[in-house]
C-alpha cells in the first residue's frame, strides 16, 4: 500500500521530497505568518499577509503544476486510470492546502484589521482559479467573479477598512492582480485545448504552380534531378547576438510556467503596497511605482521564461550554425544575448518611473527605492539566467531555484514589514545587516559557481550532463 | 587528463574520433570507441535503441564531452569548431525544434544568410516537393514534417558532411525515398560524406557504403556493405564441437545457445583470410549474413 502511494506520488510531483518539503515549509511560512499577524498591528498585518500568500500560493504551483502535467501526459498516452490518479493528486493536493488556509481564516477572524487580509484573498482565490482553470471551468469562473466582487467592494470603501480616499489604489491593485492572473490562466486554457483536441492545427500546405510544374518530374528532391545549380548567394551573416536572439525568440513567444510564477508575485508585490499609502505617500507616486515594478516584473520573467525553452535539438542546431566564432565568443555572445536586453528593458522603465516621480515631487529615497528594487529584479534574473545557461539545456526548474525565489520575495515583503513596523534595532539588524550579507554571499557563490562552469566548459553549448560527469 | 585534448590531428577524414568513452553517472554508454570515415562515405550507424548511436554522434560533432577520448571534424577538435568546419556540415537531429517560433520562410532566410553555399532554389523545390506551406511557423508541424523541413535545411548547406541522426524515424515512406535517393545522388555528385544512423536496415541496405554496428557500447561491426557477406558469417555448431576450440572462436562477434544445445555465433574474418578451423567441425553449418540477420544475431 505505502509502496503504491509512493509510486503514485513520484508519477504525480517528481518526486517525494519536493512537495513533502514544500509542504513543510509553506506551514511553518503560515504559522510565521499568523504570528505577525496577531502582533503585528496594522504593518505586521500587510507583511504577514505577503508571507502567507506566497507560501500557499508556491505550494500550490508545486502541487498543481506536477499534477497538471501528469493528467496531460497520461490523457495523451492513453494511461488507464489516469483520471482516477489525476483525482487523488488534486485531493491530496486540497488537503495539503487546507492547514495553510485554515490559518488564513483563523487570523482573518481574530485580527483587529482584518480587512488587510481582503487582498490575499483575493490572490488566494486567483490562484486557485488558475488551478481549477484547466479542470472546472465553472468554479474558476465562480471564484473570478467573487474576486472581481470582492475588489470592487475592497475599492469603494464598503468593507470600512479605514482608507477613506486610499480606494484608487485599491481599483488600481486590483486591475494589476486582475491582469497576471490572465495572463496565469492563458495557458491552463491552452493545457487544456491541447488535452481536448489532441490535435495540432493542420494547415494545409499551398503549393506554388509554378515551382509544382518544374519539380514534377522524376529525381529525388531538386538538387537530385540536376536542375538546381542555382545558388542563392546572399551570404549576409547576422551578428552572433542576433542569432542566438533569434534562436531565443521574444521575450513574450512563448508564455511558460516562469511566467505564471512572475505574474503571481509581481501580484503578491502590488497586494503588498496596497498598504503602503497609509504610510503618508501620495497615491500618483505610489502608483508610478507599481507600474514600474510590475512592468519590469513582466520583462523579466518574459526573457526568463525563454531559456528553459531550449531543448537540446535546439542547442545543437544552434551549435553547429556558422557565425558563432570561436569557443570564447560564443560565451560572450551567449551572456551579452541572454544578460543585456532585460538590462536595457529595465533600464528604460527604470528611467521612466524617475522621471515620472520626479515631476510628481517625490523625494530622492522613493527614486532610490525604485532604482533598489529594479536592480534587485535585474539581480534575481541574472542569478537564474546564469544558472540556467550553466546547466543547458536547461532541466525543470530546479528545486533550489524556486527556494531562492521565494527567499527572494519574502526578504523583501520582510523588509517591508520592518522598516514599518519601528521594531526593536536588534531585529532591524537582523533584516538590514545580517540577512542582506548572508543573501548576498548567496548570490555571489550562485554566479561564481554558474560562470565557473560556464567557463570551464569547452564551449557554452555542451550538454549540461556532460559536465557533471566527465572525469575532466 | 582533460577529455578531449585540444591538440589537432592532421587529417583529412571529415569525421575521426580514437578512444571515445562516455559515462552517464555510473552507466557506460560508449566504450573505447574507434572510427575514422573517409571523404564521400555513406556509413551507416546501426545498433538498438539506447546502443548510444545519439551520444556518439553528439560526441563526433563536439555537442557533448567525452569522459575519454579525442573526436575531430575535418581535422579540427570537435569541441572547438570554426565557423569554417560548420560551414560545411548538415546535421539533421533527432527532434529538430530550432526556431520553432518562426514561419517557415523567415527560418530559412535567416539560416540561409549564415551559409556561404546556402542553396535557396534547392530549399523551395523541396518544400513544393514535400507540400510543405512555407507561410507556415514551425511549431505548427507535424513531426513528420519538422523532421522535412530540418532535412531540407541540411541539404541547402550543400555539405560536404551530412550528419543525420535517425532522420527516417518520422517520415512516410514516399519521403524517406525521396531522402534515401537524394543522399545516394549528394554521395555520388558531390562526394558529400554522409553519417546515417538509424535502426531501419533496409534503409541503409539501400544507400550505405559502409555498415558500424554499436553494440553493448562497443563498435562490434565495422565493414563496407559489399564485403558483409564475404566478412560474416553466422555459424552453428553442437556445442560439443564448440567445447574442443579452446580459447574461444577467432574473431567471434556474438553468441547465441539454441534450444537443442547448439551454439550459434557470429564470425568475422579479414578480407581474403580463411575461416576459422571450426567451421569444418562435424555438425558446423555456416550461411551468409544480410544486414537485417546480422542485426538480429548480434543484438538478441
Amino acid at each position: 500500500m505505502m509502496r503504491r502511494v509512493r509510486q503514485d506520488l513520484s508519477a504525480l510531483f517528481g518526486s517525494i521530497g519536493r512537495p513533502g518539503i514544500s509542504t513543510f515549509a509553506s506551514w511553518g511560512c503560515a504559522v510565521l505568518a499568523y504570528q505577525l499577524a496577531t502582533k503585528g498591528g496594522y504593518a505586521g498585518t500587510v507583511g504577514a499577509a505577503i508571507v502567507f500568500s506566497l507560501s500557499v500560493l508556491y505550494l500550490a504551483y508545486v502541487l498543481s503544476s506536477g499534477t497538471l502535467a501528469f493528467a496531460i501526459d497520461a490523457q495523451r498516452s492513453c494511461l488507464p486510470g489516469s483520471r482516477r490518479l489525476a483525482c487523488r493528486a488534486y485531493l491530496l493536493a486540497s488537503a495539503l492546502l487546507l492547514p495553510a488556509l485554515a490559518l488564513t481564516i483563523t487570523a482573518l477572524a481574530g485580527n483587529p484589521v482584518w480587512p488587510v487580509w481582503v487582498p490575499t484573498v483575493l490572490v488566494l482565490a486567483i490562484a486557485l482559479a488558475g488551478a481549477l482553470a484547466s479542470r472546472r471551468p465553472a468554479s474558476a469562473g465562480g471564484l473570478f467573479l467573487l474576486v472581481v466582487l470582492a475588489a470592487c467592494w475592497s475599492a469603494t470603501g464598503w468593507g470600512d477598512h479605514a482608507r477613506g480616499g486610499e480606494w484608487l489604489f485599491a481599483l488600481l491593485a486590483a486591475a494589476f492582480v486582475l491582469i497576471p492572473a490572465a495572463l496565469a490562466l492563458l495557458p491552463a486554457v491552452e493545457w487544456r485545448r491541447l488535452i481536448r483536441t489532441g490535435s495540432r492545427p493542420h494547415a494545409l500546405a499551398q503549393r506554388p504552380r509554378a515551382i509544382c510544374i518544374r519539380i514534377d518530374q522524376p529525381g529525388a528532391l531538386g538538387h537530385a534531378s540536376g536542375i538546381c545549380s542555382y545558388r542563392n548567394g546572399s551570404w549576409e551573416p547576422r551578428p552572433p547576438v542576433q542569432i542566438v536572439r533569434t534562436c531565443l525568440g521574444g521575450p513574450f513567444v512563448r508564455l511558460s510556467r516562469q511566467l505564471i510564477i512572475g505574474a503571481a508575485l509581481l501580484a503578491l508585490f502590488i497586494v503588498a503596497a496596497i498598504g503602503l499609502p497609509r504610510l503618508g505617500a501620495s497615491a500618483m507616486r505610489w502608483g508610478i511605482t507599481l507600474l514600474a515594478l510590475a512592468s519590469g516584473g513582466l520583462i523579466s520573467t518574459g526573457f526568463l521564461a525563454q531559456l528553459p525553452n531550449l531543448t537540446r535539438g535546439q542547442i545543437a542546431e544552434l551549435a553547429l550554425l556558422p557565425g558563432l566564432g570561436a569557443p570564447a565568443a560564443q560565451r560572450r555572445t551567449l551572456c551579452r544575448a541572454v544578460l543585456t536586453p532585460p538590462l536595457l528593458w529595465l533600464g528604460v522603465v527604470l528611467l521612466f518611473g524617475s522621471a515620472d516621480l520626479l515631476l510628481e515631487g517625490a523625494p530622492l529615497s522613493s527614486l532610490r527605492m525604485l532604482a533598489v528594487s529594479i536592480f534587485i529584479l535585474w539581480l534575481t534574473y541574472t542569478v537564474y539566467a546564469l544558472q540556467k545557461l550553466a546547466n543547458l539545456p536547461a532541466k525543470r526548474q530546479s528545486f533550489s531555484s524556486e527556494l531562492l525565489l521565494l527567499y527572494l520575495a519574502v526578504y523583501t515583503s520582510g523588509v517591508y514589514y520592518w522598516v514599518y513596523a519601528a521594531h526593536p534595532q536588534f531585529r532591524l539588524w537582523f533584516w538590514f545587516w545580517i540577512t542582506p550579507v548572508l543573501f548576498g554571499i548567496g548570490i555571489a557563490l550562485a554566479i561564481g559557481f554558474s560562470v565557473r562552469r560556464f567557463a570551464t566548459a569547452p564551449h557554452p553549448f555542451l550538454d549540461a550532463r556532460q559536465a557533471e560527469t566527465s572525469t575532466g | 587528463m582533460n577529455a578531449v585534448a585540444h591538440t589537432e590531428m592532421p587529417s583529412d577524414e571529415p569525421i575521426r574520433c580514437e578512444g571515445i568513452t562516455k559515462r552517464y553517472g555510473g552507466q557506460t554508454v560508449l566504450s573505447n570507441v574507434a572510427l575514422g570515415v573517409a571523404p564521400g562515405t555513406v556509413l551507416g550507424l546501426i545498433g538498438r535503441n539506447g546502443a548510444g548511436k545519439t551520444t556518439l554522434i553528439r560526441i563526433l560533432l563536439g555537442l557533448e564531452q567525452p569522459n575519454n577520448g579525442r573526436a575531430f571534424v575535418f581535422g579540427e577538435p570537435a569541441l572547438g569548431l570554426t565557423d569554417a568546419a560548420k560551414q560545411r556540415i548538415g546535421y539533421v537531429p533527432q527532434q529538430p525544434d530550432a526556431f520553432a517560433w518562426m514561419r517557415i520562410r523567415d527560418m530559412f532566410a535567416f539560416v540561409g544568410r549564415q551559409y556561404t553555399h546556402w542553396d535557396g532554389e534547392f530549399v523551395e523545390l523541396s518544400l513544393a516537393r514535400w507540400s510543405i506551406s512555407p507561410e507556415q511557423r514551425l511549431e505548427s508541424l507535424s513531426p513528420g514534417e519538422r523532421q522535412r523541413v530540418a532535412v531540407i535545411r541540411a541539404l541547402a548547406v550543400n555539405p560536404d558532411l551530412l550528419v543525420l541522426d535517425e532522420p527516417a524515424s518520422a517520415l512516410d515512406p514516399v519521403a524517406r525515398r525521396d531522402l534515401l535517393r537524394e543522399i545516394v545522388t549528394r554521395a555520388a555528385e558531390s562526394a558529400t560524406t554522409v553519417l546515417f544512423s538509424t535502426h531501419i536496415v533496409s534503409d541503409l541496405e539501400r544507400v550505405v557504403s559502409r555498415v558500424v554496428f554499436l553494440h553493448e557500447h562497443r563498435i562490434v561491426v565495422d565493414a563496407a556493405l559489399d564485403e558483409l557477406a564475404e566478412t560474416l558469417a553466422r555459424l552453428t555448431v553442437p556445442a560439443e564441437s564448440l567445447a574442443l576450440a579452446a580459447g574461444g572462436v577467432p574473431g567471434e562477434v556474438s553468441r547465441r545457445r539454441q534450444a537443442d544445445g547448439s551454439v550459434t555465433l557470429v564470425i568475422a574474418r579479414g578480407r581474403g583470410s580463411d575461416w576459422p578451423e571450426i567451421v569444418a567441425a562435424p555438425g558446423a553449418r555456416l550461411e551468409a549474413l544480410n544486414l537485417e540477420d546480422l542485426f538480429i544475431e548480434v543484438a538478441r
